[in-house]
This record gives structure tokens, sequence and C-alpha cells, in this order.
């Protein structure tokens, strides 16, 4: 499976929304497992998911199945190659403490298990790269939570599309891209975000680490401003790395003033830093940091 | 005056005096816990949540943003903590919470939060003044304890009694001359350590990076094992650098041949790049998850120490602070 970025994110997430889920029971809790690349698309919808839903949402990168796992709650397993190591742990352990599990794949491992346990089977195509398979990865999900009673989530991202597609041609190939690039030429990028654009910094770091094969280090708000800000400011010896900061409007004042602060702040120390700026209500920002991550991470290989 | 390290030997000691605190609690059937709060506070709760998950029938949802869920309701327990009482994104969770009808127990030293619990009638527990907010994990995370105790809970309290006694012997040693802790203070205090280990670590190695961040200034990262392998090996395998240096983080009952992490760790072995495995013992998961929280502390009050540097002072945080208050919103 190649690792390449991807100029189609929005289209495929497009087609994936046209793929058919069944009915569902209103879920009242969610546990999603996601392994992989899998995980950038779990962490997209989740982050919507997560203030506006009435269910209880906890996404899960682990091999163990929580005690509170019972038959009223559902389980989603995501693996788009179907054979993560964790597959076999997971789904088992998930089988023996509820009916209603969900597998999203594109076969392997996890599809036979769906398959023979008679779960339900939401299967995307074959044959993608991982970067690919991320589209597919939300547009079914997106499906799924609203199947299960996550009221809006569809809406939210038919209302996106058209702007994400928009930014799209605005970025992919663009100076800004070739610039972020450049400025990442011979560093090691950290990447920030707050919390709820999780799915954003993990694309980066994986398209870093899976294309040019480079080192690349990710971290969050608030453990970035409350922690993380004393060795970056008090360690002489952190010109090997560019921090690439993402600044949004979020839902929060409190935590935009924040991000503000931090981004003013954090030169005045002479540090590498470039601040990227996401506009977009929540589901279209999140989305516009993954397609910028693969704008840039295309023109990584021109610029080296 | 109180030293970083007396606060490091203190640990055990505050954890031990808070697990048997008296929780004035209402007698709710709760169907969830959401814990709030930022930095040091935030990771002690997920210590404990992370611990909780084997046992716990009901879930447990760890928060560090000012927004809260829509599913947080009368039946839902928060715990909002926060040292100072004055972290302003934590002020904005507990109105949230509040007005969402949760129950709250405030974990906090004072600050602002303190009267405005106190006002709402809700119980606030103390933990001292006087140090810097990441000493204050003994505390926080044995009133935690007490709490899930109180609400019928009690597996994690008893396992964490159950391995104190060791834990003390093992704080004792990492106190000696020699010990483990010095050990890798000369090997780490000049490089930027980056941390790997299974996802049910992960609170670990968030105090870890806090520690190194903190106490060492050393900037440090963290990487979950499974994406490690699936993403991370090649450009390891091609790094030339020498600062960057992989730190592998293991259950010892997780090493046994023919098991996942077992194989991660063979197939990073056979990549040939230098990395180091740090095997976490211990007779329960707690046990493992305390052992390497102290390894941690120490480790990196010795780095600085050997350093010249104060760990406790911490001086853009503060400044940070100043201007994230500075400007009413």
């Amino acid at each position: 499976m190649s690792a390449r970025p991807t100029k189609y994110l929005p289209e495929n997430i497009r087609k994936a929304m046209n793929i058919e889920v069944a009915p569902q029971a209103k879920a009242i809790k969610i546990c999603l497992y996601n392994f992989e690349s899998s995980s950038i698309a779990a962490d997209t919808v989740s982050s919507y998911a997560f203030v506006t839903s009435d269910a209880q949402i906890h996404t899960i990168v682990d091999r163990n199945v929580p005690a509170w796992i019972n038959d009223s709650i559902d389980v989603i397993i995501m693996s788009y190659s179907g054979d993560s190591q964790e597959i076999d742990e997971v789904y088992n352990g998930a089988k023996r403490r509820t009916s209603r599990i969900h597998c999203i794949t594109s076969g392997g491992k996890l599809k036979e298990l769906c398959e023979q346990g008679d779960d339900d089977l939401i299967l995307i195509p074959e044959g993608l790269s991982n970067s690919e398979a991320t589209g597919y990865e939300i547009g079914v999900l997106v499906n799924l939570y609203e199947a299960l009673g996550v009221d809006g989530i569809r809406a939210a991202m038919e209302e996106a599309l058209p702007r994400i597609i928009e930014y799209r041609d605005s970025v992919w190939e663009s100076d800004q891209a070739r610039y972020i690039a450049t400025r990442m030429k011979d560093k090691i990028p950290i990447i920030y975000c707050i919390g709820e654009m999780r799915a954003v910094h993990k694309r980066w770091k994986m398209l870093i680490n899976q294309v040019p094969c480079r080192l690349a280090f990710s971290g969050e708000l608030p453990e970035f401003d409350h922690n993380e800000i004393v060795s970056w400011t008090e360690d002489s010896d952190n010109k090997d790395f560019i921090i690439l900061m993402f600044k949004t409007q979020s839902d929060s004042e409190l935590l935009d003033h924040i991000v503000g602060t931090v981004t003013t702040l954090l030169p005045e120390y002479g540090l590498n830093m470039l601040v990227l700026e996401l506009q977009g209500k929540l589901m279209e920002r999140g989305i516009r940091g993954i397609v910028l991550a693969d704008a840039v991470i295309n023109c990584m290989t021109e610029v080296a | 005056m109180v030293t970083a390290k007396d606060k490091l030997h203190e640990f055990l000691d505050d954890l031990r005096s808070t697990l048997d605190s008296e929780i004035d609690l209402e007698d709710i059937q709760f169907t969830d816990v959401f814990m709030g709060g930022m930095g040091g506070s935030a990771i002690s709760a997920n210590i404990v949540a992370t611990c909780c998950s084997e046992y716990m029938s009901i879930p447990i949802c760890v928060n560090r943003s000012p927004l809260v869920p829509n599913w947080v309701s009368k039946t839902t327990l928060s715990i909002i903590s926060t040292y100072s009482g004055n972290t302003e994104e934590t002020l904005e969770m507990y109105e949230r919470v509040k007005a969402a009808g949760s129950p709250i127990i405030v974990i906090t030293a004072g600050g602002k939060i303190k009267p405005m619990a106190e006002a709402d009638g809700y119980p606030v527990l103390l933990v001292p003044t006087g140090f810097e907010p990441r000493y204050s994990a003994g505390y926080m995370i044995g009133y935690i304890a007490a709490i899930f105790a109180k609400i019928g809970y009690p597996e994690f309290k008893d396992r964490i009694m159950a391995c104190i006694p060791s834990l003390e012997n093992y704080r004792n040693y990492l106190e000696a001359p020699g010990s483990m802790a010095q050990l890798l203070a000369e090997k780490y205090g000049d490089c930027v350590p980056v941390l790997c280990t299974e996802n049910k670590f992960k609170p670990v190695t968030l105090r870890w990076r806090a520690a190194f961040n903190e106490n060492a200034k050393i900037i440090c990262f963290e990487t979950n094992l499974s994406e490690f392998i699936y993403a991370e090996t090649t450009p390891w395998a091609s790094y030339k650098g020498k600062r960057m240096r992989l730190i592998v983080m293991a259950g010892e009952n997780d090493l046994y041949d023919g098991g996942l992490v077992k194989q991660a760790i063979q197939n990073i072995e056979s990549l040939g790049f230098p990395f180091d495995l740090v095997a976490l013992a211990g007779t329960s998961h707690e046990e493992r998850v305390f052992r390497a929280l102290i390894l941690g502390d120490y480790l990196t009050v010795n780095i600085a120490e050997a350093a010249g540097i104060d760990p406790e002072v911490t001086t853009v945080i503060s400044e940070l602070k100043r201007r994230i208050r500075a400007k009413p919103i």
C-alpha cells in the first residue's frame, strides 16, 4: 500500500457518503476503535460529534476493551486494511460484551470476523493508499453516526464540502504550500493544535513520516501551553526544529485568546515557528487542515 | 524550604493521605464520570481513567477543553481539578458542567474556584498550597480514588493501597546513589527523548514528557507504539542525527514471546537504530504505572540537578498566564 498525499479527499468523502448504511437503533454510547491511518477519520468526525452529540463517543486506539462495554453500547471497529495487529483481540473482546458491532474496512481479518459474527459490515473500496482511504472512512463514518442518531452531522458535512473543495483548489500546488514546504526543509517539523484538531496533527505527522520518510512529532494544547513551552523557551538547542502551530476560530473565545497569546509570545523567544490559520466551522476547519497537509507534503518532494 | 526532591519523596505520602478521604456526595446512581482539567491535573485524571477502564462499569471521559459535551447531565459525576484554582479554561469548564446540572466535586488548592464551588454547594477537596502544581499528583490521584470508592468502585483505591509498600521500596531505591534514575539521567541529559508506548501507558508518557519539559527543561516527544510500527520506523532508520533518542516503555508482563509488544520491539531491533527499552515491573497495572511515574520524576529532577537548573522555575508559563489574564474577553 503506497503512501502518497491525495488531492481528492473531499471528492472521496462525497463518494463515501453515497455508500448505504443500514438503519440503526439510536445510540447512547459509542466506542470507536481506530487503528493506523484510520485514526485520522475517526478523530475528524468524532471531534465534531464530541460537543454536538447527545450520544457519548469514546475513540480508542488500544487493544483493551473497557469493562463498561455492554449490550447497550455500540462498538465501531475501523481499520482500512482490516489486518491491524490489534484486530483479533479487540473484535473478540468487544463481541463478548455487545452484539452491536459495526466494522468499517476494505477487507482483511476484520471483514472475515465481521461476516462470521453476522455484524454490521460497511465496506470501502480496496486498493487505495491510506491517504485516499481517509476520505472514504470520513464519509462512511458520517453516515454511520447519522444512522446512530448523531443528528446534523451529515448536513454539516454537506455544508462544508463545497468550501473545502474551493480551499483545496486554492492551496494545491500553491505558493503557500511551497512556502510551508520550504520552511520545513532540513528541519524536524513539530505540529501543534488544539485537541479538537487532533486529526490535523496526526495527518501531517503521518504523511511526513511516510512520504519524504522524515521524522516529525506533534502535540496539543493544553499540554503545549501548560508544560511544553518551558522546554521550547529554555532548551537553547531547539534550532533543529520548526513548530507549525495551527490557529483557528474555535467555539470558545477563551481558547482562541489562549492560542493567539501563545502564537505572539513564543516568537519573542526566537523560536522557529510558523502559524497557520484555518477558517470555517468545526467540520470544515478540521478537514481544511488535512487538505493543507496533503498539499504541502505534495510539494515537499519538489522542494527537497 | 520544600525542594523538588522533598515533594517527590512525599508523593506516596500524599497519595496515601487522601485515599480514605470522606466525600460528601448525594447517593446517586451515576451513569458516567466526566473529569476536567488542564496540564498536570488532566494527566492525573488520565492515569486513573486508564487504570479503571479495566474494572469500572461506567465510562470515564477526561476533558482538556473549556467546551463540554452535550451528554453531560444530572447523572454524570463531574470532577473538576485545578491546583491553582485560577486556570481560565477550567473555570469556564466548571461553569458549563454546572449549567448542565451535573453534580460536581472540585479538587483544588484554592484560587477563584474554591469560593465559587462552595457558594454553589459543591464539595471541595483541598490540596495544600506552596509547591508547583505538578507535585500535586499524589493528592489529585488519591482524591479521585476516594471519590470512585464512594460511588461504588473501590478497586482502584484497593489496588493502590496494595502496592504502596512496594512503591515505597522502589522510591527509596531511586533515591540511593547509582539507581536507575541516576543512570538514566546521565544518559538523557543531553538528548531529546522520544517516548513510545502502548496507549495503556500513555498517561505515563504524558507525565514523563511534562517532567522532561518542566523539571529538566528538555524538549521531549511521545508516540504510540502501534502508530510507531505503522508509520515511524522508516524515518527513524534513516535518521543520522545523534540527539533524538527513542525510549520504548512496556509492562514486563507484556514482553512474552509471541505477544504484540514483544513483536513490535523485535521489529524495532531488526531496523538497527539505537533505542532503550524500559521494562516496567509490578504485580498489577497500577503498580507498573506508578513505578514509571516515580522513575520519570526522579530521573528528570536528577537531570536538572546535574545541569545546575532549578526544576521548579517555569518563567514562561507565569508570563503566559499573566498575558492570558491581562486581556479580558
